[in-house]
């Protein structure tokens, strides 16, 4: 990994008002949540568990769909913007360049999850839910993102078209994160069951409301753990094999 | 320097894109690669840079397989390729720290890269966006970053598309002064002919992927131009043309308004070339005329190109 390639990558990522954008926007998301929270009457009818459990699937969804755009236009705009070229000509290895662009946009996931920590801490203020909110946003979220990442960086590779590229990352989002909104109709079918339980967004919200209404086991936490950590083992190595695929446009 | 042997690339969907190149590129050539549209030119100088694998056929840079030893063969070439894009939000002088770090991890070499600003011409816009940049500062920005790694050749890709009549002198410029002070051997492909007849001290010409004629200038000239024509001006060419007709060794005179072109049975540079200049010669000042200028015509690059093209349909393999 070249750490001058991954200082360029950040500053890219975050150029133009665009970091600043992102952190303004999660910024306003959560303090509409913690002012819808404390002052609006039945909002303020919700447990903090439940309200957290909100907070912790909006900061997971909200970074995951930022990272994936990121992720989705990273090859795909060098090559549509003819720098590819200029890269693949120096000694830097296809590998090395990929992981440079993946742990730039991971990077900016955790600027993301730093900014939405206090507001985390605020919500769950005054119990004892305050580690166990930073654990699981820290611990599962970051176990999606690596995952979301790397499947958004193997779309950008494999594309030849931006659109194209963000398109596929937030549908391939969607129809994970779906599931997680309509359990009790998948929970009708033994195929909607088993999706459930692979489903690593599925699992992580489940997780969120095991650790944080304290009715979790170890076996739980492993079976909602595992199909994540092996999304994210799985979506890294992938994508690790496929950047040997990186190309110049119309080569194929 | 660099050579190539039965070259050849077919892409996926069948096409092939060139067939059997046979390059020879000496140390300190500037190599003109000429070729219509679509005859294969980029796909060659991509396969030389080692971004496009041969389908067959092998490229050796340096002594050192282009295949084999790619990483190797990257820290001897710059390349500036035809469509170049930048990181527009860059300054120039952080684009060559950039690019510098990446070649050779560590601290960039902020000398050199002022060296290499002051050589483009660019040294005062090196705080300036390169977003700002007109194509031709962009132009010699690729050029500035193309030489980053100390290249002993630098590949070029139409390095005047799109430049006005000012930067285009000033690419040529630059290139010879590379060429010239540096040693640095120049791989151009342009279409830009006269640049190419100006620069280049050999030239290859392809078509439909295969090579149609590889040589000099001087060499080329000669084989397109099997007998000597001469340019004649008088003061009087109508006068004039009646009174060289008749000479000895004159094939045919044409008037082409202010000048006359006198084509000759024997080949240029011959000892009766030159016994026919002297025929001419007398036969003007015979005829009470004056002669104000009478010189060779040599084939520009345009006529060579064209000629290869439309004489050589199937290529040379």
């Amino acid at each position: 990994m070249n750490v001058s390639m991954l200082k360029k990558e950040l500053s890219e990522n975050l150029y133009d008002s665009k970091g600043i954008w992102m952190i303004v926007a999660v910024s306003l998301i959560f303090s509409t949540l913690c002012v819808l929270a404390t002052t609006i009457k039945e909002v303020t009818a919700y447990s903090q568990t439940d309200i957290l459990q909100y907070a912790l699937k909006s900061e997971a969804l909200l970074i995951l769909l930022v990272c994936m755009t990121l992720g989705a236009a990273c090859f795909v705009s060098e090559r549509e913007n003819n720098t590819l070229e200029s890269l693949l000509l120096t000694p830097v290895s296809k590998l090395s360049l990929t992981i440079s662009k993946y742990l730039g946009v991971l990077i900016v996931g955790v600027i993301l999850m730093l900014t939405a920590a206090p507001y985390i801490l605020a919500i769950s203020a005054g119990s004892d839910l305050s580690i166990k909110a930073l654990a699981l946003c820290f611990g599962p979220i970051m176990l999606l993102l690596m995952a979301f990442t790397a499947v958004s960086v193997i779309l950008s590779v494999m594309m030849e078209n931006s659109k194209v590229s963000v398109l596929i990352s937030a549908l391939c989002l969607a129809m994970l994160a779906i599931p997680s909104f309509m359990s009790s109709i998948f929970k009708t079918s033994s195929l909607g069951r088993l999706v459930l339980r692979i489903d690593p967004i599925v699992c992580a919200f489940e997780l969120f409301k095991q650790v944080l209404t304290a009715t979790f086991s170890a076996a739980s936490i492993i079976q909602n753990l595992l199909p994540m950590v092996l999304f994210a083992v799985c979506a890294t190595t992938a994508m690790l094999i496929f950047s040997r695929q990186i190309s110049l446009k119309g080569e194929k | 320097m660099i050579q190539t042997r039965d070259l050849s690339k077919t892409y996926r969907n069948g096409f092939n894109a060139v067939k059997n190149l046979n390059l020879h590129v000496s140390e300190g050539d500037i190599f003109g690669f000429l070729g219509p549209n679509g005859a294969g030119k980029t796909t060659t100088i991509r396969m030389l840079d080692g971004l496009l694998t041969p389908s067959s056929g092998s490229i050796s840079i340096a002594g050192m397989d282009v295949t084999a030893k790619s990483e190797e063969v990257r820290k001897l070439i710059g390349v500036v390729p035809e469509s170049h894009g930048y990181y527009y939000w860059m300054t120039a002088a952080e684009y060559l720290r950039y690019f510098d770090s990446l070649f050779h991890h560590g601290a960039p070499n902020d000398k050199y890269i002022q060296t290499l600003l002051e050589c483009v011409g660019l040294y005062e816009k090196r705080d300036v966006p390169v977003g700002q940049f007109s194509r031709g500062m962009k132009q010699r920005l690729g050029i500035a970053k193309a030489l980053i790694n100390h290249p002993r050749i630098i590949f070029l890709d139409e390095p005047a598309l799109g430049l006005d009549p000012k930067g285009q002198r000033e690419i040529q410029e630059l290139l010879r002064n590379l060429n010239e002070k540096k040693g640095v051997t120049v791989f151009i492909t342009s279409h830009m002919l006269k640049d190419i007849e100006v620069l280049c001290s050999r030239v290859c010409i392809i078509k439909d992927g295969l090579m149609v004629e590889q040589g000099t200038i001087p060499e080329l000239q000669k084989r397109y131009m099997p007998s000597c024509t001469l340019l004649l001006q008088t003061n009087d060419n109508l006068l004039a043309a009646e009174a060289i007709k008749s000479v000895k060794g004159v094939r045919c005179v044409t008037n082409c308004g202010n000048h006359l072109e006198i084509i000759c049975a024997d080949k240029p540079d011959t000892p009766e070339i030159l016994a026919v200049k002297h025929h001419i010669t007398a036969a003007v000042f015979f005829a009470g005329l004056d002669i104000l200028e009478l010189s060779h015509k040599m084939l520009s690059m345009e006529d060579i190109f064209f000629c290869a093209i439309e004489q050589n349909g199937e290529g040379r393999q």
